[in-house]
């Protein structure tokens, strides 16, 4: 009778952190502070969503949300992600909704 | 969180032959998050295929890491004829077919459309992130 090896969760979890290094390489500060402000951004634009009741994203809004996670990326910008794009976020609703 | 769907251009930046160093470890961060429990991956199956044609070899790499990573944390997404499909296909004519096939794949699972160029959905009902 043919048997299954099964292997543990964590050797399979080991052997795809071992793949994502063989492909892409490690990742590294930059590329960590990026992801970081992806999350908040991401983080932002769903509060906007409940906020708004829906999608899409006011343009100018989006566009506000855009430009603060490009600056959080630039060298030397150690503001805190998720705090910095959730004040851009509250102050983009409120300036959209002065103006409509 | 749900997670992402990587659209064409995300994927091409960071694993096309012409793709940069910080962007091939902004996905390896994005993998390695995916595997630990962090949000989740898709990648819809015509944005695969186009990032296929800039560096061959990329399908059969994606297919290696699902088939290690942890069940359901990225996936290659399908591509199905449906009332969504056909609206976006109405709002957005000019949009390629990979592009369009992330649109989909975001408003469906409800995550976050990661790329390297968000005007091009504008008007897309989802959340949309730059890589």
């Amino acid at each position: 009778m043919a048997t299954i090896a099964l292997v543990a969760p964590e050797e399979e979890r080991a052997r795809a952190h071992a793949l994502v290094r063989a492909l892409f390489g490690p990742s590294d500060a930059a590329a960590d502070r990026s992801v970081d402000v992806l999350g908040a951004h991401a983080a932002a634009l769903a509060w906007i969503r409940e906020a708004v009741g829906s999608y899409p994203t006011p343009l100018p809004i989006a566009t506000r949300l855009e430009q603060v996670a490009a600056d959080l990326r630039g060298p030397g910008d150690d503001r805190d992600p998720a705090l910095t794009l959730g004040h851009a976020a509250l102050d983009a609703l409120t300036a959209y909704r002065a103006g409509s | 969180m749900t997670g992402y769907v990587l659209d064409d251009l995300a994927l091409a930046a960071g694993l096309g032959a012409a793709s940069s160093e910080h962007h091939r470890r902004e996905l390896s961060r994005l993998i390695s998050g995916a595997i630990d429990g962090g949000p989740t991956l898709d990648l819809p199956a015509l944005c695969l295929a186009e990032a296929n044609t800039a560096r061959s070899a990329i399908g059969t790499h994606m297919a290696e890491l699902i088939a290690h990573a942890p069940e359901g944390t990225i996936a290659i997404g399908p591509l199905a004829r449906t009332n969504r499909l056909d609206a976006l296909r109405d709002l957005k004519p000019r949009l390629p077919w990979p592009a369009l096939h992330a649109a989909d794949r975001a408003v469906a699972t409800g995550s976050f459309l990661v790329t390297t160029d968000p005007r091009r959905y504008d008007g897309i009902p989802t959340g949309i992130v730059t890589l």
